[in-house]
């Protein structure tokens, strides 16, 4: 039949047509330079350095770096001229970790993050931190067995699973960015040596860096963000003896009053852990409770100062706007950030000692 | 009178259940929460609940239109208005359908330009998928249930996905409830419109059900199982984001799967936006039928070669929305034109329908 003829025609013409045009780039997985981390170094206002790092697997089974550096103004701009110095087209779609060093944070980091947020083959669970120095001198080194992308995801995640760090990825990251009343942290890494460790956690108002947070003030400030299930907690003693509290869960539960004029907020936070290393003679009910006492006055100074400095700073990396948000109908951003710098904020820590181990 | 369908076309009633879940669940999940959040914020799900309940009134006049006319679409526009002055607005109904498909092909091809293939060009995906909708819609309505079924089956796994982010979400954020007014509600309500269509289809496909009075009820789960889909994606994403971000974010959908990591897939999107071709593929074809058959019992031509020119319609106009810019203006403007035929004309039928009906018994 003619008409039958016709239409295998047009099946055939359409298969072909298909065949020849549809076809997109074919990207193997053995020819692309598949970069594991980025570094972002400041230059001067308009120019900015990027460093990736890819691993090479070496036939005698050992892992290197393969580093490579270009400049420009725009961050996806670097990527095509690190593509120049390459054999292989260059990818971002494993990128584990992404750094930023103190000097690009401090001139704000919302132009390099939009290149991160706006690809959709970057993953919401990639790791961005600030480096304390350049950014690629920490990328360029090897540290253990893995190259230094997985090596320093391993790392973040490792702490934030003990409970060391709060959990930060990009998605949270951007969030905080975006939102108009919160904002970001991101955790500070530093290199000693041949280490590189973390250092603490880096404050943001907006997309510039302000301050950084030290690796004591980190457990107060992660109890009143979140809920810890296993962190740990260095007291130092009045009679100048040492305990270690381990396996502490924390819980936070926020109160805000007087929400029509200015909001008070309370924040009551719950910390029960086991004693694990006493310098001092005797763990009696005597020591703990002192301990215990100690240990909650110590926390609600410590507190109530990173506030007070967050205050000061304006800035908001623990959502207590949130919470205010969150209980008043009819929210004005401006009034209240306006007024946050005088909101009265309080910590209660209340500490509980479960157990002290198999001696006592 | 218009002659009975021959009884080896007919579907079970229970299958009208995948058919308006079917058609409801489609390209509208991936992107529906921005443009109900820039208005409500975090009323967001209250505005679905309302859809969903109104979306049920619905269903239940054309039911009433339809179990009286024993007919379709057109059957019922040419008894309420004339034979002239109903197959045109006939007509119009079917160049909205025409749209709507348009709208759904475009949209799905630029999420798999935007997210997988940046280099893909519009008309070779749009000319296969066409083709596979040919040759579904030219095998009959019986074939475009059958797969209408296998879409709402297959890609169940992915209402799992949807638990993912709540490991990373703040419900903190869906506080205060009731913020907004109930006219912004009712405002909010315009952007679901494009989510929740779908259900209106049964205007064409009604005189295929076997006992179509008994269908009713499976149409109301068709609807249900929508809306509290719809209200579990709506929550999640309002735990996951922030306002200010969502605000930002065109496919909410599609981002919360990127937080998804398996071990032997570094990124799910790829894997949901394959699986959503599977959904998309029934909405086409049902849109296709459709608008074929109405344009079949209006000029009385051959559903075929009109189904052929249809999609050759369709296949220019999706190679003609080339940008981001253009395709949004469109989905946009389809979406009014949708809120107003679905929440504005059916209710306007139905009373017409009504009064015609009341005058003819005097």
């Amino acid at each position: 039949m003619m008409k039958n003829k016709i239409k295998i025609a047009v099946v055939i013409s359409i298969i072909f047509s298909v065949y020849m045009f549809g076809r997109v780039k074919r990207q193997i997985l053995d020819d692309l330079n598949m970069a594991s981390s980025v570094g972002y170094d400041y230059i001067d206002k308009h120019t900015i350095k990027a460093t990736t790092a890819r691993p090479i697997f070496k036939p005698d089974k050992s892992i290197g770096n393969k580093i490579f550096t270009a400049s420009d103004e725009l961050s996806t701009q670097t990527f095509s001229k690190l593509s120049l110095q390459s054999s292989r087209q260059v990818v971002i779609g494993k990128l584990e970790v992404a750094l930023y060093s103190k000097e690009v944070a401090k001139h704000g980091i919302g132009d390099i993050v939009d290149s991160l947020q706006r690809d959709p083959s970057i993953s919401e669970r990639l790791f961005v931190a600030v480096a304390e120095e350049e950014a690629s001198e920490i990328l360029k080194k090897i540290y253990g067995d893995r190259d230094t992308g997985a090596y320093l995801s391993m790392l973040i995640e490792q702490n934030m699973e003990a409970g060391l760090l709060p959990t930060t990825n990009l998605h949270q990251f951007l969030n905080a960015y975006n939102s108009d009343i919160k904002d970001p942290f991101l955790p500070l890494i530093e290199q000693k040596g041949e280490k590189v460790h973390l250092k603490g956690i880096a404050l943001f108002k907006d997309d510039h860096y302000v301050k950084s947070l030290r690796n004591d003030q980190q457990f107060i400030f992660q109890a009143l963000l979140e809920k810890i299930r296993l962190g740990t907690y260095k007291l130092r003693l009045k009679n100048k003896e040492y305990a270690a509290i381990e396996n502490i869960k924390t819980k936070n539960s926020y109160r805000v009053d007087n929400l029509k004029k200015m909001p008070e907020i309370t924040i009551q936070v719950k910390v029960r852990g086991i004693i694990k290393e006493y310098t001092g003679k005797k763990t009696n009910k005597k020591e703990i409770d002192q301990i215990k006492k100690q240990m909650e006055n110590k926390l609600e100074k410590q507190a109530a100062a990173m506030i007070r400095s967050f205050q000061k700073l304006k800035i908001d990396p623990l959502g207590f706007g949130d919470q205010v948000r969150s209980r008043t109908r009819n929210f004005r951003h401006q009034k209240w950030l306006n007024q946050y710098p005088d909101v009265k904020i309080r910590v209660k820590v209340n500490v509980t000692i479960l157990e002290k181990g198999v001696v006592d | 009178m218009k002659t009975a369908i021959k009884s080896e076309y007919l579907v079970s009633p229970f299958l009208v259940l995948f058919l308006v879940h079917g058609m409801q669940f489609g390209v509208g999940v991936l992107s529906f929460q921005r443009d109900l959040a820039k208005i409500v914020g975090q009323d967001a799900w209250i505005s679905i609940l309302v859809t969903g309940i109104i979306v049920h009134i619905l269903i239940w006049m054309m039911y009433t239109m339809l179990n009286k006319d024993k007919g379709d679409l057109m059957t019922i526009h040419q008894r309420t208005f004339g034979k002239w002055l109903g197959n045109l607005l006939s007509l119009l109904f079917i160049v909205y359908v025409l749209a709507l498909s348009i709208t759904v092909l475009r949209s799905y091809i630029e999420i798999v330009q935007v997210w997988m293939f940046p280099l893909l060009k519009t008309w070779p995906f749009a000319l296969v998928m066409l083709l596979s909708v040919y040759y579904v819609v030219s095998s009959g309505f019986r074939i475009v249930t059958g797969v209408c079924f296998l879409a709402v089956v297959i890609p169940l796994y992915l209402v799992l996905t949807f638990f993912v982010p709540i490991e990373f979400s703040n419900f903190r954020n869906l506080l205060p409830i009731f913020d907004h007014s109930l006219s912004e509600i009712a405002k909010s309500i315009k952007g679901t419109a494009l989510a929740f269509s779908g259900f209106e289809f049964l205007l064409f496909y009604y005189p295929f059900i076997k006992q179509p009075e008994s269908s009713q009820k499976w149409a109301h789960f068709g609807n249900i199982g929508t809306t509290s889909l719809y209200l579990l994606i709506m929550i999640v994403t309002l735990g996951f984001f922030d306002q200010g971000y969502l605000n930002k974010v065109i496919w909410p959908t599609l981002m919360m799967w990127k937080i998804i990591k398996l071990p032997f897939v570094e990124r799910f999107e790829i894997i949901g936006v394959t699986s959503w071709g599977v959904v998309m593929l029934p909405i086409i074809c049902l849109m296709f039928w459709s608008a074929s058959r109405g344009i079949k019992e209006i000029f009385k031509l051959k559903q075929r070669s009109v189904l052929v020119i249809l999609l050759f319609i369709c296949l220019i106009v999706c190679c003609l929305l080339i940008d981001r810019e253009s395709i949004q203006q469109y989905n946009t403007f389809i979406g009014t034109i949708g809120f107003y035929t679905l929440f504005g004309y059916i209710p306007f039928l139905f009373i017409c329908y009504h009064i015609r009906f009341i005058m003819r018994g005097k």
